[in-house]
């Protein structure tokens, strides 16, 4: 791009003054984004380290105190291992039961329009409310294994918000129940953008239509996985309101999630620092998936 | 606020609020600003008779009674212990559990001095393993609020819940008569010894004098006998003056009223800790609560290792 402009010496100055309106307007972002996210980053994280209590304590230095007591709580260990679960499962389901929705409205099918909004409308409600309808659906005593028992199966036995060995994945049916119209919504765009002659050249080749959604469909939607995975990695990271609806962290600790520990432990025990640690480990995890992506996502490319 | 003290001392507030502490909280530099209305304490056992009578069993007349009373209740197909699943729940129980077995000394001395070796004592063992027991006998009960746990009591599904006074309103609203259809042990029956914190109603200063006037009639009322005894048994709740009509009060206020005159009271302001200190303690309570696996020696060490470390 450059080497367009770089006939005259003159006119190089104004590279800088070039689109300024657009720069201009760009200038609180970028501040805010500054400030707000990394500022606010760096002052988290340098509050881990201090004995912060209900007030940020930044002279109160202690070292990683705070981190060993974090790793040697039962109940951070849990959260970690219950969103390692959470993510896993949901990355996994809500992608592929998104792509298989999205595959099948794509069909050019009859009521698409009606049959979208269905599946989408559960993500228009909030996780509060998709939570609360859960713990009712999965009450023993009024939802689904009440109704199960009634048409006659007597011993059938569903009850996973009442079982610590499997209360995350009753919370998981409600997350991908809420997530997973969303996923497909933003599949189908995908699909819709994919041109119509290789389709026909596909057919023209005589492959199967399967075939053609995993190995040309699919790799062609890249962009729009990337999203899509983007979306819902932010949302398995922030799970909290749904947890505290539907089970509060129970039975016991069982269910306990860490953007949850973070909230009690800053606002219910009064100890910043800890909450801090705890979200600064938050952090620390997404980073790990995030930059060796990056890298290879964007810096190969410079070279290439 | 409205200055209260001319009526406080016209009707001699002094003498009759018992313990006078919960006036002595609404004076400030000898001058009365709130009126105490209530006294509520946390260390009760609720038992429900219908629950009992089906195990073919007397009421107990303490815990560990009621420990023993537990399989018969099991095998009528009665819970034995009602328990919500909020946390507050779980550690009002402990705490309960612990002054009746462990006795006020020893409660203080973890409470308020944070002493470890307290904690690691063979005494509290003893609060370990009771509480251990109480969580077996809550196998069953899947509730989350206390008001559904009391209703578990109240309708004989659930032999008994550890709760404070404030249960007493449940059974009062389901038409229930103490000592007839449950009984209320204080203390759980073993350490009779209640706590004192409670409710009181401040009035805002105004300008005008009727508005005055009225506000003063109606603090003047909420402390008179007859509504102390109205209002505590709906409330479920102690009245704050021992010289009330004592026919009209039921079976457990009477109990909690012959506790007062005593002076069976914890003092004020046991549990000094800050609230990070509350909060990893209420974490090892429902852990334990919960997880079974986690043994009585284990929670006692994890429990003493807090109190060490504890501000």
């Amino acid at each position: 791009m450059a080497v367009t402009d770089s006939g005259q010496v003159a006119k190089r100055p104004s590279r800088l003054f070039k689109n300024m309106a657009a720069k201009i307007a760009t200038v609180p972002m970028v501040l805010i984004a500054l400030v707000v996210f990394v500022g606010c980053t760096l002052w988290t994280i340098y509050h881990s380290f201090t004995r912060s209590r209900l007030l940020p304590a930044p002279e109160k230095w202690v070292g990683l105190d705070n981190y060993e007591r974090l790793w040697s709580e039962n109940r951070w260990l849990i959260s970690i291992e219950n969103l390692a679960i959470y993510g896993v499962c949901m990355l996994v389901v809500s992608l592929t039961v998104g792509f298989i929705l999205a595959a099948l409205l794509d069909r050019k099918i009859r009521f698409e329009n009606t049959i979208r909004t269905i599946i989408l409308y559960p993500f228009a409600l909030s996780f509060v409310v998709t939570g609360l309808t859960w713990q009712w659906i999965l009450n023993p005593q009024l939802g689904l294994q009440n109704v199960v028992r009634e048409m006659g199966w007597t011993n059938f036995t569903f009850d996973p918000l009442n079982n610590p060995e499997i209360v995350i994945y009753g919370i998981l049916i409600a997350g991908i129940w809420q997530g997973s119209g969303f996923v497909m919504v933003l599949l189908l765009a995908g699909m819709r953008g994919i041109d119509e002659d290789i389709w026909k050249a596909s057919r023209v080749e005589g492959i199967p239509a399967w075939k053609t959604y995993i190995f040309i469909v699919i790799p062609m939607m890249r962009p729009v996985f990337v999203t899509a995975i983007v979306i819902i990695a932010a949302a398995i990271i922030k799970v909290y309101d749904l947890v505290v609806a539907q089970t509060s962290g129970g039975p016991g600790i069982a269910s306990e999630v860490p953007a949850k520990y973070v909230i009690e432990k800053m606002f219910g025990a009064q100890n910043l620092g800890l909450g801090f640690a705890a979200s600064t480990m938050m952090l620390v995890s997404v980073l790990v998936v995030l930059i060796p992506w990056a890298y290879l996502e964007f810096g190969g490319k410079k070279d290439g | 606020m409205l200055d209260l003290t001319d009526v406080a001392e016209a009707e001699g507030w002094r003498d009759v609020v018992n313990p006078v502490r919960l006036l002595d909280s609404c004076t400030l530099d000898g001058r009365v600003y709130c009126v105490p209305v209530n006294i509520h304490s946390p260390q009760w056992l609720w038992l429900s008779h219908d629950a009992f009578e089906k195990a073919g069993l007397d009421v107990p007349a303490d815990w560990f009674e009621f420990v023993e009373a537990a399989p018969a209740l099991k095998d009528a197909g009665v819970v034995p212990l009602a328990m919500g699943q909020q946390a507050w729940q779980t550690n009002l129980a402990f705490g309960a559990i612990m002054v009746a077995v462990g006795g006020t000394d020893l409660y203080i001395d973890v409470l308020t001095n944070k002493n470890a070796d307290a904690v690691r004592s063979p005494e509290m063992t003893k609060v370990f393993e009771a509480f251990a027991d109480a969580r077996l006998l809550s196998e069953g009960s899947d509730v989350q609020d206390w008001n559904q746990a009391t209703n578990l009591v109240i309708t004989g599904q659930a032999g008994g819940q550890i709760h404070g006074d404030w249960a007493q309103g449940e059974f009062q609203v389901a038409n229930q008569v103490a000592g007839e259809d449950y009984t209320c042990l204080p203390g759980l029956g073993v350490n009779e010894i209640i706590a004192t914190g409670g409710d009181a109603f401040y009035f805002p200063a105004t300008d005008d004098p009727e508005i005055t006037a009225a506000q003063k009639e109606l603090a003047s009322l909420m402390i008179s006998q007859e509504v102390q005894v109205s209002f505590n048994l709906k409330k479920g709740s102690l009245p704050i003056r021992g010289d009330i009509d004592l026919s009209a009060a039921n079976d457990c206020m009477q109990k909690g009223l012959a506790i007062l005159a005593a002076g069976n009271v914890l003092p004020d302001g046991v549990n000094s800790f800050s609230a990070d200190t509350d909060n990893q303690i209420s974490d090892l309570m429902v852990e334990f609560w919960n997880d079974t696996s986690v043994t009585v020696a284990d929670a006692q060490e994890r429990y003493a290792d807090i109190i060490a470390n504890a501000d």
